[in-house]
């Protein structure tokens, strides 16, 4: 559960967020864009897809496509992503599961305590992000999934 | 949704991945004849898959009912029907994404997913 001076009044303006791992940095993404998290399993490789496609995998019926945010967000890889998370994003031009090395927390966000991106973030990763906020005094990325999902659709 | 068709499919493998086409598009498979005929328009699949350094461990040639025409193949694993129920859609972003022309469906056994190429789109984008 977040910390006691995380939690929103829901009167308040807010988003709800869930915040992830990834290469040691925190990243939050909107929940409105999250629709499940699952455990990584066996991702079946698709020939001819970009790079950032790792695959796709089977999860209840469905068919899910799953991506390597690093290769999109321009973040540095440090190896191969193990034992982590997936989670299912989903907005109305695509769906697909983006793989994290953990899921950390869903909790409501305000509006107030987004403050403007950081100079240092990756270049790459400068036009992906909203802002950022303090969770449990750590800095936490906000991306804008737009953004994201739309980089994504035009192939990284 | 509309209703997908059961199908059989000729599986082989690719890399560490399982690939197949619908049967119904196949007349006969073939070893690789040398040299092959120059009348014969053969598909290369590490061609069509954008991997140009790939080497052909067992090479076959998927002659299709469209006169003329081959798909050569890598590592034939199955001739198999498609269990009821293994077939899914293939997610919207590799139908997009993907510079090869695979069936809006795919199979999927355990945890396994199983590629579907479309003769058709291959043939008409070439």
């Amino acid at each position: 559960m977040a910390e006691e001076n995380h939690a929103v009044s829901f009167d308040e303006p807010g988003t709800d967020v869930c915040i992830c791992t990834l290469e040691q940095t925190l990243l939050a993404v909107k929940g409105s864009y999250v629709q499940r998290v699952l455990p990584c399993q066996q991702i079946t490789h698709v020939p001819g897809c970009p790079d950032f496609v790792l695959g796709v995998i089977y999860v209840r019926g469905n068919i899910e496509s799953v991506i390597d945010l690093r290769s999109v967000a321009a973040i540095p890889k440090t190896g191969d992503l193990q034992d982590g998370k997936i989670l299912i994003v989903e907005d109305e031009r695509m769906r697909t599961g983006i793989l994290f090395d953990a899921v950390e927390e869903m909790f409501r966000l305000s509006d107030a305590q987004i403050e403007p991106p950081v100079h240092t973030l990756p270049e790459g990763l400068k036009p992906l992000v909203i802002g950022t906020f303090s969770w449990h005094e750590r800095p936490v990325v906000l991306l804008d999934m737009a953004q994201v999902i739309s980089r994504i659709c035009e192939g990284g | 949704m509309a209703e997908i068709p059961q199908k059989t499919l000729v599986v082989f493998q690719f890399h560490s991945t399982r690939l197949a086409v619908d049967a119904e598009a196949v007349d006969r498979i073939g070893n690789v004849p040398s040299p092959i005929p120059e009348q014969l328009e053969v598909y290369a699949l590490h061609s069509l898959l954008g991997v140009p350094d790939y080497v052909y461990r067992e090479p076959r040639l998927l002659y299709l009912k469209q006169q003329g025409r081959a798909l050569m193949i890598d590592q034939l694993e199955d001739i198999q029907a498609a269990a009821p129920g293994s077939i899914f859609p293939l997610p919207r972003l590799i139908i997009r994404l993907a510079s090869v022309d695979y069936a809006g469906w795919t199979a999927a056994e355990g945890n396994e997913v199983m590629l579907i190429l479309d003769i058709s789109g291959i043939i008409r984008g070439t």
